[in-house]
């Protein structure tokens, strides 16, 4: 698949409503950082799972239209494509998070971010194929996504604060493996 | 029910979308079909259905979008289910319902197409905006007219207005067309 492509399916799901979505939730990160500071890791690190869980909602409302799977894309491709947005939200969320701690004196070390937005990435593709199921199922997705998220963080502490090979090589197994099903579950999608 | 066939089409190698027996089901419930047919190029053939999902469905199977859960569906030559991408390569499809396209958008919209499709864009607003010179600007003939950015040899619109049908065959000599409708005259004779 061409970047093109890619790009363009991304622009395509970042509307006004998503852009403004996403505004929002940044908001709400960078509240929770001014007025909760000094919450430890695993907190706030669940928090950006969840945010990572529910990034993916939106893209139920975009596929009742489906346009996208007439196009010639292969189910990775248009995977790989429809998770960009669901990323790019979960990355604003902890970006506006961890600035708003910083500024208010409690600067979260390089690493930190680092496994802050490794869970939020993992909740992020592990929810994907969740927003083409129906409500337990979709529910059930989030969970499943959240606890992710807390994995990638928790295994942070086995390796030690110094290093995030541990958690970076669950992040990039549990994602891989996440985006892969994505793909499956578009590739055998029927839009009725 | 096929309302209407121009030619009574053999097999032949060079049908454009070919059917046999192809249906749909959900929960042990049939929602479309059976569908069989045979459209070569240059013909058109609609589809009438029973109500609109079925509608819906049999397009999006004419389309290679919704994979028959028995018989089959050929593209050309391409089985949608084991070659996808060649087959809708093949298809332009014209969406039901709201597809997005209005007149201030529909330079976007052909610039998303040739992406997707991977075609260089400005034979893509030329030949979208010769398509749209003949069948006007109402948001469902711009969505056609994207939908047809990359000339493809068969047509597959999902509930059309029929006044959309006649200009576009008259701008398509070549191409395929199929298109689904309700008919109300359809009686069904199960128990």
């Amino acid at each position: 698949m061409s970047t093109r492509a890619a790009v363009a399916i991304a622009r395509r799901r970042l509307s006004l409503a998503t852009r403004i979505e996403i505004a929002q939730i940044c908001a709400i990160g960078a509240a929770f950082g001014l007025f909760f500071p000094t919450t430890d890791m695993l907190a706030t690190a669940t928090l950006v799972s969840i945010a990572g869980a529910t990034s993916s909602r939106f893209l139920r409302k975009e596929f009742r239209n489906p346009t996208v799977f007439a196009a010639p894309l292969y189910g990775r491709e248009l995977a790989r494509a429809e998770a960009i947005v669901p990323l790019l939200r979960t990355l604003a969320f902890t970006l506006a998070l961890t600035t708003a701690t910083t500024l208010r004196g409690h600067a979260p070390s390089p690493t930190a971010i680092l496994v802050l937005i490794l869970s939020g990435t993992v909740a992020a593709l592990t929810a994907l194929s969740g927003a083409l199921r129906e409500s337990w199922s979709e529910y059930l997705y989030m969970l499943l996504a959240i606890s992710a998220g807390i994995v990638t963080a928790l295994a942070s502490g086995i390796g030690g604060y110094g290093t995030v090979l541990i958690p970076t090589a669950i992040a990039a197994t549990i994602g891989y493996i996440s985006l892969r099903a994505f793909a499956e579950t578009l590739a055998r999608y029927d839009p009725i | 029910m096929l309302l209407e066939r121009n030619v009574e089409a053999p097999p032949q190698a060079d049908a454009m979308l070919r059917a046999a027996e192809a249906c749909f089901a959900r929960d042990g419930a049939l929602l479309a079909g059976p569908f069989s047919a045979t459209l070569p190029s240059g013909k058109s053939l609609a589809y009438g259905a029973r109500n609109a999902q079925e509608a819906r469905i049999v397009a999006r199977m004419a389309a290679g979008i919704v994979k028959p859960t028995t018989g089959s569906i050929s593209i050309g030559e391409y089985n949608p289910r084991v070659q996808p991408v060649q087959a809708k390569r093949l298809v332009a499809f014209a969406f039901g319902g709201d597809a997005g396209v209005v007149r201030s958008n529909f330079d976007r919209a052909v610039s998303l197409h040739a992406a997707l499709w991977g075609i260089d864009a400005a034979s893509a607003h030329a030949h979208a905006n010769l398509i749209r010179s003949v069948l006007g600007d109402e948001d469902d003939a711009l969505a056609l007219a994207v939908a047809l950015a990359h000339a493809p040899p068969l047509v597959v619109l999902e509930l059309p207005r029929a006044a959309l049908i006649a200009p576009l065959r008259r701008a398509l000599p070549n191409a395929a067309i199929f298109w689904t409708t309700i008919t109300e005259t359809h009686a069904d004779f199960s128990p």
